[in-house]
């Protein structure tokens, strides 16, 4: 009997195999699954290799998500820096246009106020000498002439200094060797102002101690000198010094226009026979024939 | 030689007949005299199992896709029919099959009952096509999957109501589970029959 069961033991041993697990599933296929202690034993004490695996998978799932997503973001933000520098060209035209626009219609209306004719004219260079002035794109063709009055519809520029075919060289009023006729807007007062060859600085000239001017006061052109017409803004007296000795007083005009900013300047044009801007000044006995 | 119990290479080259009918009995007492003490190791390749479960528990966690899962309890079948012993395999299959019924959730014994069967099948099969290259191991794995997964399908669509009985979804991924089971099956019984050595520290070729 032993030896049967020596010599059949692999085949009675898998018969038993099969038969216990068909017969315990007969016995509870029709109820619902239960697990036994040991079972549970055994997933509890391996769950740890469960929850680490799903962990290391989540955390390389987590990693390669935020990878793409930094990827996307990336292009996202290629993308949107080229729409932010196409916008920022076109809002930079804008402005750009739209300044354009706030100073041609200054000066359309400052023309349109002016008596004459007078001509806009771009500033296309500045002097690279020591000497204070610009370059604009309107010359002898235009009809521009030496010593015509120069303006923007915040103040005085300068004069024309030479003429050439299509373009002028104009002295701005703080070249160092020009002086315009001026007077206090509140108070009259005559006086002249010359330049410093700084850009942001004028100074009082042939102005008596005792006139009546004060920091602040706006000065204009007084139409005496020949070239430009009255009433022109030059710009502000700024600090002024009263001393108890001399005839003359000392100050300084900070200028209304920005030199450095200029880029398109009105030229008032005198015709033979025509009243033009500066006819009054002209019509002065001391005026240049 | 020590405790080595390999069979020469002639002797794998051609199989003795009565190592192939081992499982029928006929094989003498004392043949494999060693085989009956690595029967414990049936709980190792059980314990292997259901860390094998778990590890694709935790990958299901994340990959939710009912294609791509491998079946760990044929892949462990796979290697038991093809490198153990009959006591030790028997007893290795019916631990992986129990295993299985675990995760399965089942009626108990179902699974256990299909892997004891299919190891039975393999056995009175001569497996010696499906032992060397990788073509063979790769049908057979994915024959094991298969049947498997089928078996379980079949016998619950017989025995459960119509309402939970399996789905189309567990039909259709027959296929590929035993596919991706085949191809993962070649390096995984390379890796376990190292681990066997490494265990045992002898080489045991159930060479039929």
């Amino acid at each position: 009997m032993l030896a049967f069961f020596q010599r059949y033991r692999e085949l009675l041993l898998v018969v038993a195999l099969l038969l216990l697990p068909l017969g315990t599933w007969v016995a509870n296929a029709q109820r619902d699954r239960e697990l036994s202690g040991f079972e549970k034993l055994c997933l509890a004490a391996t769950s740890p290799v469960r929850d680490a695996t799903a962990w290391l998978l989540g955390t390389v799932l987590d990693g390669w998500h935020t990878y793409v997503d930094l990827r996307r973001v990336r292009e996202e933000n290629e993308i949107l820096r080229e729409a932010v520098g196409e916008l920022q060209f076109r809002l930079n035209e804008l402005v750009e246009a739209e300044r354009e626009n706030e100073r041609l219609r200054a000066l359309v209306e400052f023309s349109a106020a002016e008596r004459g004719r007078i001509v806009a004219a771009e500033v296309v260079g500045v002097s690279p000498s020591h000497r204070r002035s610009i370059l604009v794109a309107k010359g002898e063709r235009d009809g521009v002439e030496k010593g015509m009055p120069v303006f923007t519809a915040q103040g005085v520029v300068g004069k024309v200094i030479a003429t050439y075919g299509g373009s002028a060289e104009v002295q701005l009023l703080v070249d160092a060797s020009s002086a315009i006729a001026a007077r206090v807007q509140r108070s009259r007062a005559r006086l002249t102002v010359r330049g410093t060859g700084e850009d942001g600085a004028l100074r009082l000239a042939h102005a008596h101690r005792t006139d009546d001017v004060l920091e602040g006061d706006v000065i204009v052109t007084a139409g005496t000198d020949g070239v430009f017409p009255k009433g022109l803004v030059i710009g502000r007296v700024g600090r002024i010094e009263r001393r108890p000795y001399g005839m003359e007083l000392e100050g300084e005009v900070i200028p209304a226009i920005d030199v450095a900013a200029l880029e398109e300047v009105l030229i008032a044009i005198r015709k033979d026979g025509e009243e033009g801007p500066t006819a009054e000044a002209s019509r002065m006995p001391w005026a240049p024939k | 030689m020590g405790p080595q119990v390999s069979l020469s290479s002639q002797h794998r080259h051609r199989p003795l007949p009565h190592v192939r009918r081992a499982i029928l009995g006929s094989l003498p007492v004392g043949a494999e005299p060693r085989e009956g003490r690595r029967a414990w190791r049936a709980l190792l390749w059980a314990l292997i199992a259901l860390l094998l479960f778990q590890i694709q528990a935790g990958l299901k966690l994340h990959l939710q896709q009912p294609y791509l899962r491998i079946d760990v309890a044929a892949l462990v079948l796979f290697f038991v029919a093809l490198e153990l012993g009959a006591i030790e395999g028997a007893l290795s299959a019916f631990a992986v099959g129990f295993v299985a019924d675990l995760f399965v959730l089942g009626p108990p014994g179902l699974c256990a009952f299909l892997a004891v069967a299919l190891w039975t099948g393999a056995h009175l099969v001569p497996p010696r096509a499906f032992r060397s290259g990788w073509l063979g191991p790769a049908a057979l794995a994915f024959a094991f999957s298969a049947a498997f997964q089928l078996g379980i399908l079949l016998i619950e669509t017989a025995i459960l109501p119509a309402a939970q009985a399996p789905g189309p979804t567990a039909w259709a991924a027959v296929v590929p589970v035993a596919a991706l089971t085949a191809v993962a099956a070649i390096p995984f019984r390379s890796l376990l029959k190292r681990l066997d050595r490494a265990i045992s520290g002898e080489t045991f070729v159930r060479d039929r």
